[in-house]
C-alpha cells in the first residue's frame, strides 16, 4: 500500500462522509464531489479509475438535473462509494464489490486483471503454519502493538530503563513467534528494530518505531482478513539498519527474502463460494481439524519410525475420511490434496516406499496445506465471503504427484541405505557422484590447509569438491543429508496416543462454561451461609441437619467436577513443542531427539493457554545454546551425539510440575556471574548461591551470548519466561550442571481460579495469605524483634534475621494489635526469601474462588487479587511475592550490618 | 480533561437528549444516562482496598462478581456525611478503551428516571479551574429543577487506573 494509495482512501473516505450530508439540491456540495471523484479518477488504474469516473458523470447528471429521481441516484452514489472502498481499501477484487449496474465498468476493463492482484504481496505467510499457532498469535497481536505504542509514546518523554525493558521483551517476543509461523519479513524488521534499539536511544527513533508499529498492525490485520497485504517491510528495515553502525544481515536473512518472492504468486483463480449445505460444512471443519491434529502427532512418530504401520495408518486413514467428506461437499481443492496425499500414505503402508527426508516434508506439507485449506472453509462460512485461495497448492500437488511416483528427489532412495558413520566422502563415492581419487585428492588439499576439527573436515570436503567443479553442490547437500540421517538414532519418540480409546467429547462454549463454574462458586457460598446462620443452627431439628449436611456433600461434589470441567490435558501444548524442537534443530543443523512425558497431565486452561509461551522460550534457548552444535564436543563429553530435549509434566502436592531438560552445555555459572557484576546486578565479592546466580538468567537484557543469533541470545527470553510464569502465580526453578545439562522446574498452581488460603485478621479487616507461601505461624517473644534505627524491624527465628512487616500499618488499618508480643507472626516465603508478616489472629483455613478486582485496580502493591468469603464478602489476598520484593537485597544488607554494629 | 466550551456545540447537546436516572448528592441532583446503568442495589459490606484513593470505598461481590465501588460524594470532592439507609449502590457498565467495565457508584438517594429532550439541554457553566466539572456534560431543566448530567466515561477515566497506580508507587517510594 504506497502513499498514493492511501491518500486516495482517505478522499473516498470523505466522500463516503460528505455524501451522508450531502443534498441533490446542494449544488455546491456536488460540485465538490464532483472534483473529489475526478481526482481519484486520475489517480487510480482501471477498475477503481473506471468507476469514480462514472460516479463523477452520475453527479454531473444530478446536477444538471437529468435523472429522474435525483434520490435514487444519490443511493446509487453510495453504493459505487461504498465499491471503492471496497477495492482501494480493503483490497478486494472487482467481482468481490458490489457495484450498482449504472457504475459498472464496462467488460474490457473486467477482463483485464485489477491492479491490486498485480501488486505483489511482500509479506506473505512462507512455509508451514499451524492454522491453530497462527489464530492465537493474531488474537494477541492487537494488545501487543497497543502495548507497543503506549510504550513508545512513554519513551519518548522519559527514559524509563522499565519500559524500555518491556518494549524490547515485546519486540523480542513478536520476533520469536513470526520466525516460528513463517513470517520472515516481520522477524526481520524485528530483529533490525531490537538492534537499534539497543544501540540508539529510543527518543530518536520513536517515529520509525511507530511506523513499524503500524505496519505491523496493517500485516496483522491483513493476515486476520486474508485481505491485501501492506508494502514490504525494507524501507523499515533500511532505516532502522541504518541507524546502527553494522549491517546485521545475515546470509539467512537473504534466504528468507527468496523464500518470500516465491512464495508471491498472487492467486489467479475464480474465488469460490461454499455451496453445501452449512451444519454438514460446519461439521466437516470440526472433523477435519481433529483429524488432522491426530495425523500431526501420527506423523511425527512416523518422522522417528517410518515403519510404523499404525501410525501410518492414522494419518492414512485422516485424508482418506477428508477425501470422503470433501467431495460430498464440492470442496474440489481438499478433496484433490487429500487424494494425492492418500496415495503417498497408501504406498507407503504397503512399503512401497519410506516416509523419510524430503517424502516426509511433503507429506507436513500436505497436513498443513489441509489445516489452511480446512481453516478457509471454516472463514468462509462464518464470514459468507468466497472461499480463499492457497497460492502454494498446485506446486504442493506436484510434488505429491511426484513423490507418489517416487521421484521426488532421485537420490532420496539412496539416503535411507546409507550406513552409519560415513563420511562424506565415502558416501558420494559410493554413490558414483565422485571418485576415490579425486576424494584423495581434495582431502589432500585440505590437510595442506591446515589442521581442523574432525567435523568441520567433513563439511569442508563437500565443499572442496563443489570448489573443484568435480561435483554439484546439490548433491554434496543430499550426501549430507544422508549422512545426518544415517547418525539418527532409532524411534524414541513416547507417544502413548498411538492406540489410545477415542472418548467422546461434548464442545462447549467456553463463556457457559465459565459461567457454570461461577454459579457453582456462588452456590457453595450461599449453601454455607444458609447452613451456618445463627437461627438455622439454634433450633434445627435432626432431620434438618441431615438434610442441610446432604446438601453441603452435594454442593462440594458439585463445586469439584465444575473446577475439573476447566482441566485439560497438556497433550496440545507438549505437541507444538515436539513440532518446535523439530523446526529448530532442522534451522540450526543439530541433531536433536526431543521426548515428552505426562503430556495427560491436566491443567486449568487459562493455565495451559499461557504457559506455550515461556515453553517456546525454554525449548529455543535449550536447542539453540543448550545441545552443543559440535557433535563431537558432545562425545568427548561422553554423551550420544544427537542431544536430547525433554519435557515433562507431572503432579507433585497441590501443584503441577512442568519441565523442560536438555543435555547440554548447562549453565556457566562463571560466566554469568562475571556479568552480573559488569552489569552491577551483583557486587564484587559478594556471596551468591547457586541458586541466585542462576536466577540472574531472569533479569531483563540479560545474556552471556556473545552472538545475537536470529533464535535467541538477546537475554529477554527468560525474562518473559519469569514475567509469565509469576502471572500464573507459578516459580521457575534452575537446575544446571556445567557440561551435563539443564533443567528449568516450573511449579504451577492447579487452577488459577482456586487458592488454598490462610484468612487472617488484622484490626476489622480479614486478609488471605496463600497457603503455600506459609511456612508457620509463631506468637513472638520480645527479645526476638528488633527494631532498626526505628523504620524497620526484624524477627529472629532460628539465628536467622528476616524483615518484620506490620499489616495493620502496611495497610493502614485501624485498631489492630500494637503490641506484637500479643500478635501473631505469621512466616511466609517465596523464591527462598522469608519475611515475617504481623497479624491479630489466625481465623482460619479455606479454599477460596480467586476474582480480579478488575482493571481500575489492577497493579495495587501488596494485593494480588479478591475472593468471595464464606459469607458473601470480598477478602483481599495478600501478594506474597510482592510484598518480599519491597525488601530489596540492599535494604537487608544495610539492616543486618546496623544490627550487628550494635 | 479541561471542559472545551467549542466543543459543546448544539449538536453535541442534542446528542444528550434521552433517559436519566437522577439521585441526589447532598442537595444537589445528578442524572445518569440509563443505558449506562445495569442496576440500582442497597448498600452492603464494602471491602476496603488499601493504597487506593479515598474516593474508592472498596470493592463488593455483585453476585460473584468483584467490581469497584466508589463514593460519588468523595469524587466529586463533596463531604461524606456518613451512610443512611437510603444510602445505595448505582451499577453502571460502561464501555471504556475497548472494554466494558462494571463499577459501583454510591449515591444518597436515587430519586426516578426522566426524559430529558434537547430543548431541556444547556451547555455546562464554565468555572475556572476551581471547580471540578469535567465530568458534568451538561445542565438539564425539569419543571424547577436543574440536574447535572455526568458522562460515566469521563468519572471513569479520571478514576483511572493511572492514579491507583501512582499512589501506590509512592507508598512504595
Amino acid at each position: 500500500m504506497t502513499v498514493v494509495d492511501e491518500l486516495l482512501i482517505k478522499q473516498v473516505e470523505t466522500i463516503a462522509e460528505e455524501l451522508v450530508l450531502a443534498d441533490p439540491g446542494d449544488l455546491q456540495g456536488l460540485a465538490n464531489l464532483h472534483t473529489i471523484f475526478q481526482e481519484i479518477e486520475q489517480k487510480t488504474s482501471a477498475h477503481a479509475a473506471a468507476i469514480a469516473k462514472n460516479c463523477a458523470a452520475l453527479v454531473e447528471r444530478i446536477i444538471l438535473a437529468e435523472v429522474p429521481d435525483s434520490k435514487i441516484a444519490m443511493e446509487t452514489l453510495g453504493k459505487g462509494v461504498a465499491a471503492l472502498q471496497g477495492i482501494l481499501r480493503d483490497g478486494r477484487a472487482l467481482h468481490e464489490v458490489d457495484i450498482p449496474e449504472e457504475l459498472r465498468p464496462s467488460e474490457a476493463l473486467d477482463q483485464s486483471p485489477t491492479e491490486k492482484s498485480q501488486v505483489s504481496k511482500a509479506v506473505t505467510l512462507s512455509g508451514v503454519v499451524d492454522e491453530k499457532i497462527l489464530s492465537d498469535f493474531l488474537a494477541r497481536q492487537p494488545a501487543v502493538l497497543e502495548d507497543m505504542e503506549r510504550l513508545l509514546l512513554e519513551l519518548e518523554n522519559s527514559d524509563v530503563p522499565s519500559s524500555k525493558a518491556e518494549l524490547r521483551r515485546i519486540i523480542h517476543t513478536l520476533k520469536g513467534e513470526s520466525g516460528l509461523i513463517g513470517l520472515p519479513e516481520v522477524e526481520r524488521l524485528c530483529h533490525t528494530a531490537e538492534d537499534a534499539i539497543d544501540k540508539v536511544p529510543i527518543k530518536e527513533i520513536t517515529d520509525i518505531l511507530l511506523e513499524m508499529k503500524d505496519w505491523l498492525g496493517r500485516v496483522f490485520h491483513a493476515l486476520s482478513t486474508q485481505g491485501e497485504m501492506p508494502e514490504s517491510a525494507d524501507n523499515l528495515i533500511q532505516r532502522l539498519g541504518g541507524l546502527t553502525s553494522s549491517d546485521k544481515t545475515s546470509s539467512k536473512d537473504s534466504e528468507k527474502t527468496e523464500e518470500v518472492s516465491e512464495a508471491t504468486q498472487p492467486s489467479q483463480s475464480e474465488p469460490k463460494y461454499l455451496t453445501a449445505d452449512k451444519d454438514l460444512l460446519a461439521e466437516f471443519v470440526t472433523e477435519a481439524q481433529e483429524h488432522l491434529q491426530n495425523a500431526d502427532v501420527q506423523l511425527l512418530t512416523v518422522e522417528t519410525d517410518s515403519k510404523n504401520q499404525e501410525a501410518l495408518n492414522a494419518v492414512f486413514r485422516a485424508f482418506h475420511t477428508i477425501k470422503g467428506v470433501a467431495g460430498f461437499l464440492d470442496l474440489p481443492d481438499i478433496q484433490s490434496l487429500a487424494h494425492e496425499a492418500e496415495n503417498l500414505l497408501d504406498r507407503a503402508r504397503k512399503n512401497e516406499l519410506e516416509l523419510v527426508g524430503p517424502y516426509m516434508d511433503v507429506t507436513f506439507e500436505s497436513v498443513d496445506m489441509m489445516k489452511r485449506l480446512v481453516a478457509h472453509v471454516a472463514h468462509s462460512l462464518s464470514t459468507g465471503e468466497p472461499l480463499g485461495q492457497e497460492n502454494n497448492l498446485p506446486d504442493l500437488m506436484k510434488r505429491l504427484h511426484q513423490a507418489v511416483q517416487g521421484q521426488l528427489v532421485a537420490e532420496a532412495r539412496s539416503i535411507a541405505a546409507v550406513a552409519p558413520g560415513k563420511r562424506i566422502g565415502e558416501i558420494l563415492a559410493e554413490q558414483g557422484k565422485v571418485s576415490q581419487q579425486e576424494i584423495a585428492e581434495a582431502l589432500e588439499k585440505q590437510s595442506a590447509m591446515g589442521p581442523n576439527g574432525e567435523l568441520e573436515q567433513r563439511f569442508k570436503l563437500g565443499e572442496m569438491l563443489v570448489r573443484e567443479g568435480k561435483v554439484s553442490a546439490q548433491v554434496v547437500a543430499e550426501g549430507l543429508r544422508a549422512q545426518k540421517q544415517s547418525q539418527q538414532g532409532p524411534a524414541e519418540m513416547r507417544n502413548q496416543s498411538v492406540s489410545t480409546e477415542v472418548k467422546e467429547p461434548v464442545r462447549v462454549d467456553a463463556d457457559r462454561l465459565d459461567r457454570l463454574v461461577d454459579l457453582i462458586g456462588e452456590l457453595v457460598i450461599a449453601e454455607s451461609m444458609v447452613s451456618q446462620s445463627p437461627e438455622l443452627t439454634a433450633n434445627a431439628s435432626n432431620q434438618l441437619l441431615r438434610h442441610l449436611s446432604q446438601l453441603d456433600k452435594i454442593t462440594r461434589e458439585l463445586q469439584e467436577i465444575g473446577m475439573s470441567l476447566r482441566m485439560v490435558a497438556v497433550r496440545a501444548t507438549f505437541q507444538k513443542m515436539a513440532r518446535l524442537v523439530r523446526d529448530l534443530s532442522r534451522k540450526a543443523n543439530k541433531n536433536v531427539r526431543f521426548e515428552m512425558y505426562g503430556e495427560d497431565t491436566e491443567l486449568d486452561k487459562s493455565v495451559v493457554d499461557k504457559i506455550g509461551d515461556p515453553l517456546v522460550h525454554m525449548i529455543r534457548n535449550a536447542v539453540d545454546h543448550g545441545i552443543e552444535s559440535d557433535p563431537a564436543e558432545r562425545i568427548a563429553a561422553g554423551k550420544s551425539e544427537a542431544g536430547l530435549v525433554v519435557l515433562r509434566a507431572y503432579h507433585s502436592g497441590g501443584s503441577i510440575c512442568i519441565e523442560v531438560q536438555d543435555d547440554g552445555r548447562g549453565l556457566d555459572k562463571e560466566a554469568i556471574l562475571r556479568k552480573g557484576i559488569e552489569r552491577g546486578l551483583v557486587r564484587e565479592g559478594e556471596n551468591l548461591t547457586e541458586r541466585e546466580i542462576f536466577n540472574l538468567i531472569f533479569e531483563p537484557g540479560f545474556s552471556t551470548a556473545k552472538q545475537i543469533t536470529d533464535v535467541s541470545g538477546r537475554g529477554v527470553g527468560m525474562d518473559v519466561v519469569r514475567k509469565n510464569i509469576e502471572a500464573l502465580r507459578g516459580q521457575v526453578e534452575i537446575h544446571s550442571e556445567k557440561g551435563k545439562g539443564t533443567l528449568f522446574n516450573i511449579r504451577l498452581p492447579l487452577t488459577l481460579a482456586i487458592i488454598d488460603g490462610m484468612v487472617v485478621r488484622a484490626g476489622a479487616e480479614r486478609y488471605i495469605l496463600p497457603t503455600l507461601s506459609v511456612v508457620r505461624a509463631i506468637r513472638p517473644k520480645k527479645e526476638e524483634i528488633f527494631t532498626v534505627v526505628n523504620k524497620g524491624e526484624m524477627l529472629s527465628i532460628q539465628g536467622r534475621l528476616i524483615p518484620l512487616f506490620r499489616l495493620d500499618r502496611l495497610f493502614s488499618v485501624q485498631g489492630a494489635v500494637q503490641d506484637a508480643t500479643q500478635a501473631l507472626a505469621v512466616i511466609v516465603e517465596d523464591d527462598g526469601r522469608q519475611a515475617g508478616i504481623l497479624v491479630d489472629e489466625l481465623l482460619g483455613q479455606q479454599q477460596t474462588v480467586i476474582k480480579s478486582l478488575g482493571d481500575a485496580m489492577r497493579g495495587i502493591m501488596g494485593i494480588s487479587g479478591g475472593a468471595i468469603m464464606s459469607d458473601g464478602t470480598v477478602g483481599l489476598i495478600v501478594d506474597v511475592a510482592g510484598l518480599l520484593r519491597l525488601t530489596n537485597v540492599s535494604e537487608n544488607a544495610e539492616h543486618i550490618s546496623s544490627l550487628t554494629g550494635n | 480533561m479541561p471542559p472545551n466550551e467549542s466543543s459543546v456545540s448544539e449538536r453535541v447537546l442534542s446528542a444528550l437528549e434521552g433517559q436519566y436516572l437522577s439521585f441526589t448528592l447532598g442537595s444537589e441532583v445528578f442524572g445518569l444516562p440509563i443505558l449506562s446503568v445495569q442496576e440500582i442495589i442497597g448498600l452492603m459490606p464494602v471491602t476496603r482496598v488499601p493504597r487506593t484513593p479515598d474516593y474508592v470505598r472498596g470493592v463488593i461481590n455483585l453476585r460473584g462478581k468483584v467490581i469497584p465501588v466508589i463514593d460519588l460524594r468523595l469524587k466529586f470532592g463533596m463531604k461524606n456525611e456518613g451512610d443512611t439507609p437510603r444510602t445505595c449502590i448505582i451499577v453502571v457498565q460502561v464501555k471504556y478503551d475497548s472494554q466494558t467495565i462494571v463499577m459501583g457508584f454510591i449515591v444518597d438517594e436515587v430519586s426516578e428516571v426522566l426524559e430529558i429532550g434537547a430543548e431541556q439541554i444547556e451547555p455546562p457553566p464554565a468555572f475556572g479551574d476551581a471547580v471540578a466539572v469535567e465530568f458534568i456534560v451538561g445542565m438539564g431543566k425539569v419543571g424547577q429543577k436543574v440536574i447535572m448530567l455526568l458522562d460515566v466515561a469521563r468519572i471513569l477515566s479520571a478514576t483511572e487506573l493511572a492514579e491507583t497506580r501512582q499512589l501506590s508507587k509512592e507508598a512504595m517510594a
